[in-house]
């Protein structure tokens, strides 16, 4: 055997990998014998240590002081309100990475902005809520939203720079707008 | 911090197991305090930094205790909890990868005779662990190990540290035996090589 042929063999040898096979005396035969194998060996396992020294050493100095309260929190959510459980999970991972958090932020901006009259529109709200001023340019029909007022749970008031409000009504169920 | 005193409840992981999957959050926090340090080793390996990596150990645990009721007992505990760590640090390292925050710069361009070759010319020194882990050598490891392909990386772990038996990292990886030595080789060999500057190497005449 050469060493060509041994050294790709000779860390599973080593590993045990090879008890039972064909090739393991021909691999233990050549270790035995080549001096540059046997040193190749132990060269690997010389780093698979320094790997060893340096991941133990990380996990050393880790602070695990927060971790086991930290899982027992997520669980009891998870036990009692699985669906917040979810949200939270995808908010931690959309906060860990700001360039898809950059935009997660922007749709759930959008998301609100479109969602809150919705949702107060269609009775959902309290209907006891304050105005609610927005400033939004909508590119699609160039109209600047300057204020939003949820006046009662009975419908929406939405002023726009060409001073046009429009009334939705939670009665109409086919969501038809009314200007004035 | 790691080996917090508190950690050691006596109980064996099968009574520590069913007590949890009754609802016992303190025999679930045993179990916790027991492996995180194991999983945190692993999670390490084979994602970027530390935060992430405690991000995967707390979601390993929680992944835990979710599928607890499915846990047959079939394999033990903490083989159980290093598969589901092993599988989130390698989504995690995917997302990373994905995102382009993290750039992996080798390749297997070389087949297995240039590799042996490229290992013969020079040999690595054996027992550079003997030698104090200093700083320098430190960083460099941790940056040779990010550089590798993830497969690399991930094996390399899950033998090298974990100790995981070859069928057993068929089994985790899902690849056969063979692939399993193969590519144990490559990673072993990619290792030295990036290291190759810090591990005292000497000419070797062929």
């Amino acid at each position: 055997m050469k060493c060509v042929e041994c050294l790709p063999l000779a860390g599973g040898w080593k590993d045990g990998a090879l008890d039972g096979d064909a090739r393991e005396d021909e691999v233990a035969l050549h270790v035995a014998s080549c001096a540059r194998c046997a040193g190749q060996l132990a060269a690997f396992e010389g780093v698979a240590a320094l790997l060893r020294s340096r991941l133990a050493a990380q996990a050393d100095a880790a602070d695990f002081s927060r971790l086991a309260a930290d899982v027992l929190r997520r669980v009891r959510v998870e036990r009692k309100e699985p669906w917040r459980a979810r949200a939270s999970a995808w908010l931690t991972e959309m906060l860990r990475y700001h360039r898809y958090a950059t935009s997660g932020f922007a749709a759930a901006a959008a998301a609100l902005a479109i969602g809150l009259p919705v949702l107060f529109g269609s009775g959902l709200g309290s209907g006891s809520n304050g105005p609610l001023a927005i400033h939004e340019h909508t590119a699609a029909n160039d109209v600047e939203v300057e204020e939003l007022e949820v006046e009662h749970q009975g419908g929406t008031v939405l002023s726009t720079a060409e001073g046009t409000t429009i009334w939705l009504s939670p009665e109409d169920p086919d969501g038809h707008e009314a200007k004035q | 911090m790691a080996n917090d005193p508190e950690v050691r409840d006596e109980r064996p992981d099968s009574e520590l197991v069913a007590l949890a999957k009754a609802g016992d959050e303190p025999a679930f926090e045993a179990l916790v305090k027991r492996y995180q340090r194991r999983a945190y080793q692993l999670a390490i390996g084979m994602v970027k930094d530390g935060d992430l990596a405690m991000d995967v150990v707390q979601e390993a645990f929680v992944k835990v205790y979710k599928y607890l009721p499915d846990f047959k007992g079939d394999a033990s505990f903490y083989t159980w909890l290093y598969r589901i760590t092993a599988n989130l640090s390698i989504d995690a390292r995917r997302r990373e990868q994905a995102r382009g925050g993290e750039k992996v710069e080798l390749t297997d361009r070389l087949g297995e005779d240039e590799v042996v070759e490229e290992l013969l010319t020079t040999q690595a020194e054996a027992n550079p662990a003997q030698r104090a882990l200093d700083g320098e050598l430190s960083d460099e490891l941790e940056a040779a190990l990010r550089r590798l392909p993830e497969k690399h990386r991930e094996i390399l772990v899950l033998r090298e540290v974990e100790g995981l038996s070859y069928e057993e990292l068929a089994a985790t990886l899902g690849i056969k035996k063979g692939t399993v030595m193969s590519r144990l080789f490559h990673a072993r060999a990619k290792m030295q090589k990036l290291l190759a500057g810090y591990l005292g190497r000497k000419a070797v005449s062929s």
